[in-house]
């Protein structure tokens, strides 16, 4: 553009701004020029917003397979309120607002199952699911939290896809440094507490990882055979730790559950002392609303290792010998007690001949001889090897 | 010939297998005993009554017998042991002869299995001899048993069965010293089972022996050899059992046993004089060593009998 026209223009902005300016009317005090215009604005219309609180359930109890999710519910926007104000057992299931939506691996479909819950604050609520018993071992649960508030807003826990439990199976493994911490074996029922251990800072002297596992009462074997069974069985491991002092042993807390219901208080804590290759008292405390047993190692004086929960006054005799000596046709088997795997259990007839031999946990006698056939009635000579030495008794079969 | 007899009992030890245990416990009568059991087919004296009835027919003179045992000695929590006692009464060689024992097996503090047992025998040579058959002579007997049990269970409670049944014996006795004899035990096979059916398992055994005066080259002196095959309803088992006397007859050195026990015994006999002139005292021993039970000094077994003159 030639410089001849660029002036031109703008010769003619200045006049037409000037002339524009000339229509304004001019504030006579200040001179101060004053536009006026009118601006509107679109305002979107506000939304219901559901928020639910929950710690994620990662594995359920080997033993107890209780699945229960507790948390809270916060509401904001225009609903102040979930669907309905509070739910409890005494309602029709579609009355509620909260919900525990769930499948297995074994489900085609999801399932949904009530929650409890109540108001707590203003747009706060606190929930708890019903009790969902998860029967089968090594299955994966999946789970969400779903809440609806009165307006038809819902909340979603996980905000998208489910919570998968028993990744873990019945085993934690997780590591303490130095510095202390605890590591959990959670219960999967969070109205209770968790099976844990726990360091104070400077017990260890390095970090360590630490393996509590939950023993499966029908498939783990214990430490010994018996036939008075735990009620539940940990083994924390491993069992021999160096600490800077034994004052600073950990102190673990054990789940128990229903397991001694209805009398939560009729239990003694056992550890099984390797060495002398039985299971002794332990002092405990006990929270009966957590449904936990804990036990101060360096009070108690014992080790990591097994610790099971047995009904008190349970007696476990002396000596590896059976309970029961007259098998009647009501009596499925015997247990020769207190063996390990390397001890043997060998029966013999009236005639000092061998009808079974037992190598192997749970160390139990049916009545069956080496070839899976029922012995005679009569009287059998038992004699169990243990490190060793012999000792013998004398079992009856009749019918 | 040897060889086919040791084929048939190498057969016969494979297919044994033991699962003894109602009324089957055999330990009773101490000679027997000593010769591991095999006795089915000597059978000669007041053992007969559990072995073989048939051998009381044969038997001259009274007899009676008297026998404590105590089984798997030193096992901690075992205690058990075996008592017999038996009368033999030959009547005339036509008659036969009568006898009766009693024979107890005890788990001490649990559990309790008797016998009392009457029996009949007799030779049955007169009616063979109307065969016109003398190269063998037969005996043939039948014992009548009446059975009782009792168990004490781990709360004290007794139960108790009963029941009666009886046995059948034959015996047959060649020349050269060789016998055979036949056994068949609990025939009616009662039941015995305090809230089931438990009846006795019915029981045949076979026996071989051989007697000689004098083993040559060896020179054993009244040396018997026997051999039992026990079959009970598809438990088997095989017994041997020798014995010697010596001393003129009147120490005797018996050793015999199964698969899971050896067995050795001694006896000797007493002979009296004056008002008591031809009977006879016999002391026996004999001893048991479990092969496969450990840690136990075995058991013992002894026994007194008086031949009447």
């Amino acid at each position: 553009m030639s410089k001849k026209l660029f002036f031109t223009i703008l010769i003619v902005m200045q006049i037409c701004g000037l002339a524009y300016a000339a229509t304004l009317t001019p504030d006579p005090e200040h001179r101060i020029v004053r536009f006026s215009a009118e601006v509107s604005f679109y305002t979107a219309p506000e939304i219901s917003v559901v928020n639910i609180f929950h710690k994620p359930i990662e594995r359920v109890s080997v033993n107890m397979r209780t699945l229960v999710a507790v948390g809270t519910i916060t509401l904001s926007g225009p609903s102040a309120n979930l669907k309905s104000l509070v739910y409890d057992e005494s309602k029709d299931l579609s009355e509620s607002a909260v919900y525990l939506e769930y499948y297995t691996d074994e489900d085609t479909a999801p399932v949904k199952t009530p929650a409890l819950y109540r108001k707590t604050a203003p747009r706060t609520y606190v929930f708890e699911t019903v009790p969902l018993l998860t029967t089968k071992k090594n299955i994966y649960t999946h789970y969400r939290i779903i809440a609806i508030s009165d307006d038809g807003t819902i909340g979603y826990y996980p905000k998208s896809g489910y919570i998968d439990t028993e990744h873990d199976g019945h085993t934690r493994v997780g590591s303490i440094n130095s510095g202390g911490g605890i590591r959990i074996l959670q219960s999967g029922d969070q109205r209770r507490g968790d099976t844990s251990v726990q360091f104070v800072n400077g017990a260890l002297m390095s970090n360590v990882n630490f393996i509590i596992r939950e023993l499966y009462t029908d498939v783990d074997p214990l430490p010994v055979s018996h036939s008075i069974k735990p009620l539940i069985t940990y083994h924390f491991a491993p069992e021999n730790i160096s600490l800077k002092d034994n004052s600073l042993k950990p102190v673990i807390s054990i789940y128990y559950g229903d397991a001694p219901a209805p009398d939560f208080n009729n239990i003694e804590v056992k550890w099984f002392n390797i060495n002398r290759r039985k299971w002794e008292n332990v002092s405990f405390s006990n929270n009966t609303d957590l449904r936990t047993a804990t036990v101060n190692l360096a009070a108690a004086g014992t080790d990591l290792g097994y610790y099971a929960i047995f009904t008190k006054g349970s007696n476990l005799d002396e000596g590896f010998g059976p309970d029961q000596r007259v098998l009647t046709p009501q009596d499925s088997k015997i247990t020769f007690k207190s063996l390990r795997d390397g001890d043997t259990v060998r029966i013999y007839n009236a005639r000092g001949k061998v009808v079974k031999n037992i190598t192997a946990y749970p160390f139990e006698w049916d009545k069956r001889d080496n070839n899976g056939n029922f012995v005679e009635t009569g009287s059998y000579i038992y004699q169990i090897k243990v490190d060793g030495k012999t000792t013998s008794g004398t079992i009856v079969i009749v019918r | 010939m040897i060889k086919k007899i040791i084929t048939l009992l190498s057969a016969l030890a494979f297919f044994s297998n033991q699962a003894f245990a109602l009324f089957e416990t055999t330990y009773w009568g101490v000679r027997a005993l000593g010769m591991g059991g095999a006795f089915t087919a000597v059978a000669d004296d007041s053992n007969a009554l559990m072995y073989n009835i048939a051998g009381t027919g044969e038997m001259e003179k009274p007899e009676v017998s008297f026998m404590s045992s105590k089984l798997f000695t030193s096992l901690d929590g075992v205690d058990w042991g075996a008592n017999y006692l038996a009368g033999v009464y030959p009547l005339d060689k036509r008659y036969g002869t009568l006898s009766a024992s009693w024979a107890s097996f005890a788990n001490t503090g649990y559990r309790r299995e008797d016998t009392f047992s009457l029996g009949y025998a007799r030779e049955m040579d007169d009616v063979l001899k109307m065969l016109d058959i003398e190269w063998v002579s037969v005996l043939a007997g039948i014992n009548f048993k009446y059975l009782m049990t009792e168990t004490i269970d781990d709360d004290t409670s007794k139960y108790s069965s009963s029941g009666f049944t009886f046995d059948l014996g034959l015996l047959f006795r060649f020349e050269y010293g060789i016998s055979f004899g036949y056994s068949n035990k609990y025939l009616t096979r009662p039941d015995m089972g305090y809230w089931q059916e438990d009846r006795i398992k019915h029981t045949n055994v076979l026996g071989l022996s051989y007697y000689s005066e004098e083993i040559p080259f060896f020179k054993i002196p009244r040396f018997t050899a026997a051999l039992d095959y026990e079959m009970r309803e598809g438990s088997n088992l095989i017994i041997f059992g020798l014995e010697s006397k010596m001393i003129d007859g009147k120490l005797a050195v018996r050793a015999g046993g199964w698969e899971s026990q050896v067995n050795f015994g001694l006896g000797y006999i007493f002979d009296f004089g004056g008002i008591l002139e031809d009977s006879r005292l016999y002391i026996d021993y004999a001893f048991g060593l479990p092969l496969e039970v450990t840690d136990s000094t075995g058991s013992h077994f002894l026994s007194i009998t008086f031949r009447f003159p």
